[in-house]
């Protein structure tokens, strides 16, 4: 067994270097509670030998990395302490699960405090409360995307859903056998700096990733509006439609039965990729296949949106109610009011396994060419990130973006630049690219 | 942590969070009327990092779940800071960066009127935390200076957040209180020019169709007094201006009236003791020649050689004289016996110059305003239509026409064409002064670059008696357009001049008005209100906050009787609707724990306010089956603790409350 605790620079080992001789120590089981995995505390008792002032200042280490650790609770700031440990020295992998609290007993057995002894023989007990999960080594996950294998260091995507906006984890990829964040490093690579306004991802674990089909065009409505062929849009169309602010214009896409049998009643927010001038009101529907509405979503008021913007539609269930695997073929509607034109390029449909959103400042953060917006999800931070020096990025919506063990998962991501004043054409270029690499550290509740 | 976390956006866009604070919020709210209405957040972290969150007051704030969405929405009103043992509390909630003082102006001889000061802006509390207007009352008469000096004061105390101090003994955290973006509506008074165009002063009753067509009409030049032997002159009163026409030549004309009030009934009488003598006199032997007095013109029947017109030069019962060369010749000899009639009625004085003339001819008097016309500018720019028109008069007698107002173009100065035209019964008129209504059809639109007026007229004959009054400002203060009178052939204008004292208002349908309300506040970045249905006067004078006057708008409901209620999404874009009907419920309310109608639950934290939700099983619950779905007037969310919700409508029957006596 091998046991220590550690901030990173100072280490203690609890099991074995001198003074210490050795511990007993037996990882507790975190309890859940709201299905919610509860802190543990626990202790290690650990016996030492050598001279007094060496034993001494052993447990005056321990004493102090335990108040390293209250301290970071208490500010945020300061490194993490972590307890170390495998349950044998052979093993490859030491697990770490960060120390929140604690203190160390001395033994009330007199003959186990006896400092006074030339070479005492002393017995302490660290008791500390840890976060209910372990978690191994730092890896890169290997990622694949559209028509590139899996691999390391960094796979391209487009700001468009129908051309791979998605990298892809293999399932024995994530061990562990916890649902674990991860550190996603987006890389801007479209060849210039770019003031990124907004970014999405989500997360596609339980819904059949490799084949959900995530998103639908605009020009694949069932009828209305006018299809405009159009270069710069995803799909090379778009669907240019009017609306009337009291008479709602309502379009319809067909949701296969074979996705609906994927997502199978799980919700997914609906992202549009949309220009429209002027005030636009929106509701997400979801129809039968004969166009009867099932499911309505809240009405969504949308200020002039501007050209190209990716924008939140809402979130739906899909199918409602259904987890059955013979779920039905699906309409998705969209109701809109307004009182201008616009344009509907394509729609995505966002997993919410797991979600967040990044919104930027107003006018955007500048994200050099080869420079990085990154999520650390196991650190709790974002920044971004040129030439190592890293910059906190403000807002953020949502959990962290976590992967679930021994599944194969997609990360769809989407993005929005800014390019001036009022909006205005390119501000989401679907050539927009992006390297994207991603780390994890696997979760375990015991080890 | 958390399933919950929040976004804060200052000024500048998205405010970054510190790292090393646990942000919790704790609980949320929503309402039927407002959308998200208050929210609390604690945070946990070191006292040097709380401390810095005072810097996001009056910022926006949103609750997120974990799935990114937002599930409340609104600005930062006040925070809490608890550590070693104090509570450091600065809220905006008594913030005030516009003040007005209302007092009671003494009056010399005692008394008081209520009078406000202008407004006193704090620019640079404005520049931080936008306008936040607050009236005060002062609890003493004060003069002018004095309401100022009080203003500044209260301005200087409050436009500044309250900063407060108390014992906490609380863990290190601070929370953060929030209230929703449509509280933003109660930080200003609503004004609305439009709708109203008015000019109260009063005072003056000024006739409206007074006039007759008589033959019995005498002229005298000595007096320059003009005599109606019908004695329809009654409600002529001195400083009338008054046409006549039918005359001779010279008494036609317009005159100033410098003598009037003379209220004396007409009176025939007959005697058959008179006696007639050469040169001007004629004795009664029954004494009954009383009721003439000296000056009086009248008339004289049933005689053989003394009928006609007569002017009184001495009065006595039993004998007077009489003028022989307004007669025209002396007074002939003639005994009693002949049934003698004596006619006099009323008079009222020229400022003119009359020459003598009898009774016989058709002779028309007219008191300028057979019509009335009052010209009127609007007071703002802008447009609107015009609901109705109102205008202070009485009836006098028992009129039996009708009176009609035109709206009409102002053509410099007297009414051009006609825009809209309303009549009503004269019988509708009150017989004491009051504001009569007459209503439009709300469709003429007014515009502030143009000039209107109100023609005011009866539909009826001129009377001497059965007439009406119009309240006039004699002082003429009115400053957008001066008061015509139409004298029976041309609009003239009165001297000294006068203005009637009118309202014309607007109206707009409720829904609107919300908006416009809401709008004037210059946060919302759109709003969407289907009409109503229901329309009512749009003009507000600024007495109540935004607030209170949408909640009165929408507590109307719309014309199929549904209530209204509203909404602030999160893009600050404002949606007033009719409440949804039943039949449209989404959710389903099991526990602490809301799902839809498929039996999946809502998203996190998601407030369904201003729904319909249904509650418990329709199979198990009785006769209580047909009160569900419930309508949610308020929804709270406790991350602890899950959905709670107040249904509209339900009132605890064990609760008697107190009975006011």
């Amino acid at each position: 067994m091998y046991l220590a605790i550690t901030d990173g620079t100072t280490t203690v080992v609890l099991s074995g270097t001198a003074p210490v001789r050795g511990c007993t120590y037996f990882p507790g089981t975190p309890q859940r509670t709201l299905g919610e995995l509860q802190p543990v505390t626990e202790t290690a008792e650990v016996n030492l030998s050598g001279t007094a002032a060496a034993i001494r200042a052993s447990v005056n280490a321990v004493e102090l990395l335990i108040l390293a650790a209250v301290q970071r609770q208490a500010t945020g700031a300061g490194s993490r302490v972590y307890a170390m440990y495998k349950p044998v020295d052979g093993d490859a992998t030491t697990w770490r699960s960060e120390i929140t609290d604690g203190r160390v007993i001395w033994s009330t057995n007199p003959g186990l405090r006896r400092l006074g002894d030339s070479n005492p023989f002393v017995q302490v007990a660290v008791i500390w409360a840890r976060v209910p999960y372990w978690e191994g080594a730092e890896v890169e996950l290997p990622l694949s995307a559209n028509g590139q294998a899996a691999a390391t260091g960094g796979r391209t995507i487009y700001n468009d859903p129908a051309n791979g906006n998605w990298v892809q984890v293999a399932a024995d990829q994530v061990t562990g056998n916890l649902p674990a964040p991860i550190i996603l490093q987006m890389t801007n690579t479209s060849g210039s700096s770019r003031n990124f306004r907004r970014v999405m991802v989500s997360a596609n674990a339980y819904s059949d990733p490799a084949n959900l089909v995530h998103y639908l065009q605009g020009e694949a409505r069932l009828s209305g509006g006018t299809v405009t062929a159009d270069a710069t849009c995803s799909g090379g169309n778009r669907l240019a439609f009017t609306t009337d602010i009291s008479t709602p214009t309502t379009f319809q896409w067909t949701l296969p039965q074979a996705d609906m049998q994927r997502t199978r009643g799980r919700r997914f927010r609906i992202l549009a990729r949309i220009d429209y001038a002027g005030a636009l009101y929106v509701q997400p529907q979801v129809r039968n296949s004969a166009g009867v509405i099932l499911w309505e979503g809240d009405e969504l008021a949308f200020d002039s949106i501007g050209g190209e913007s990716w924008r939140d539609f809402g979130v739906l269930p899909l199918p409602p109610g259904s987890s059955e695997t013979a779920a039905a073929a699906m309409r998705l509607g969209l109701s809109l009011r307004g009182g201008g034109l616009g344009s509907l390029d394509v729609l995505q449909l966002s997993s919410l396994d797991s979600y967040r959103h990044w919104e930027l400042p107003p006018t955007g953060l500048a994200i050099a060419n080869n420079a990085a917006i990154v999520h650390d999800g196991i650190a709790g931070a974002a920044y971004s990130l040129a030439s190592s020096v890293r910059t906190p990025l403000p807002t953020a919506f949502g959990g962290p973006i976590l992967l679930q063990p021994a599944m194969l998962q997609r990360l769809s991501i989407v993005h929005q630049i800014y390019t001036g004043a009022g909006g205005g054409a390119g501000e989401a270029p679907i050539a927009a690219t992006m390297s994207v690499r991603a780390w994890h550290r696997p979760r375990r509740v015991t080890v | 942590m958390s399933r919950f976390s929040i976004a804060v956006y200052g000024d500048s866009g998205p405010v970054l969070i510190p790292a090393a604070l646990d942000v919790r919020p704790v609980t949320w709210s929503g309402v039927d009327i407002g959308g998200m209405w208050d929210a609390e957040i604690d945070v946990f972290g070191a006292l040097d990092e709380l401390a810095g969150l005072t810097a996001w007051l009056g910022s926006r704030l949103e609750i997120i779940n974990e799935a990114g969405a937002a599930v409340w929405w609104g600005d930062i009103e006040a925070i809490g800071i608890t550590a070693d043992g104090v509570r450091r509390g600065v809220s905006l909630a008594t913030l005030a960066t516009r003040v007005q003082v209302r007092y009671a102006r003494g009056a010399a001889g005692g008394g008081a009127t209520s009078a406000d000061t202008d407004w006193a802006d704090s620019t640079a509390a404005q520049a931080a935390y936008g306008v936040r207007e607050l009236r005060v009352s002062a609890e003493r008469e004060m003069n002018d200076t004095e309401a100022e000096t009080y203003r500044s004061v209260v301005l200087t105390a409050l436009s500044e957040p309250a900063y407060t101090l108390e014992s906490d003994g609380g863990e290190t955290s601070a929370r953060i209180y929030c209230t929703g973006y449509w509280q933003r509506t109660k930080r200003t008074y609503y004004r609305q020019a439009w709708g109203l165009v008015e000019h109260t002063v009063s005072g003056e009753a000024v006739p409206l169709g007074l006039g007759f067509t008589s033959a019995s009409v005498a002229f005298v030049a000595r007096t320059d007094q003009v005599h109606s032997i019908a004695g329809y002159f009654k409600n002529f009163a001195s400083g009338m201006r008054v046409t006549i026409s039918g005359a001779s030549s010279a008494n036609n004309g317009t005159w100033l009236l410098n003598g009037g009030g003379d209220t004396r009934a007409a009176i025939a009488y007959t005697s058959t003791g008179v006696t007639f003598s050469p040169n001007d006199d004629m004795a009664d032997a029954n004494g009954g020649l009383g009721f003439l007095a000296v000056g009086d013109a009248f008339t004289l029947a049933g005689t053989n050689d003394n009928n006609g017109t007569h002017l009184l030069d001495k009065a006595g019962a039993a004998a007077i004289e009489v003028s022989g060369s307004y007669h025209g010749g002396n007074v002939v000899s003639e005994s009693a016996g002949d049934s003698a009639v004596f006619s006099r009625g009323n008079l009222i004085g020229i400022g003119g110059s009359l020459t003598n003339e009898h009774t016989g001819n058709t002779v028309t008097v007219t008191v300028w305003g057979q019509r009335h016309y009052q010209p009127f500018l609007l007071p703002a720019a802008g447009d609107w239509t015009a609901a109705r028109i109102e205008i202070r008069m009485r009836r006098e007698g028992d009129p039996a026409d009708n009176i009609t107002v035109d709206l009409v173009a102002d053509s410099s100065g007297a009414p051009g064409s006609v825009l809209e035209s309303v009549t009503i019964s004269g019988s509708a008129i009150p017989r004491t002064m009051g504001w009569a209504v007459f209503a439009l059809t709300n469709t003429t639109v007014l515009d502030s670059d143009s000039g209107y007026g109100i023609v005011v007229k009866r539909s009826g004959a001129n009377s001497p008696t059965d007439y009406y009054e119009i309240d006039m400002d004699k002082d003429a203060t009115y400053a957008g357009g001066a008061l015509r009178q139409w004298d029976g052939a041309t609009w003239q204008t009165p001297d000294p001049a006068l203005d009637m004292a009118f309202r014309v208002l607007g109206a707009e349908d409720t829904a609107t008005q919300a908006t416009f309300a809401v709008l004037a506040q210059n946060w919302a970045t759109g709003t969407d209100a289907p009409a109503s249905g229901v329309t009512s006067p749009q003009y507000r004078d600024g007495e109540l906050r935004t607030f209170d006057e949408v909640a009165a708008l929408l507590a109307g409901g719309t014309s199929t009787g549904a209530p209204m209620g509203v909404k602030v999404q999160r893009s600050m874009a404002v949606d007033i609707a009719a409440r949804p009907d039943r039949s449209v419920a989404r959710w389903v309310l099991r526990g602490a724990t809301l799902y839809d109608l498929y039996g999946k639950p809502a998203e996190d934290g998601y407030l369904p306010a201003g729904e319909w939700v249904h509650l418990g099983d329709a199979a198990t619950l009785g006769p209580w089956a047909r009160l569900s779905p419930v309508f949610v007037e308020r929804a709270e969310y406790s991350a602890a603790g899950g959905l709670r919700i107040e249904p509209a409508g339900t009132t605890d029957i064990f609760d008697t409350g107190v009975v006011q006596g």
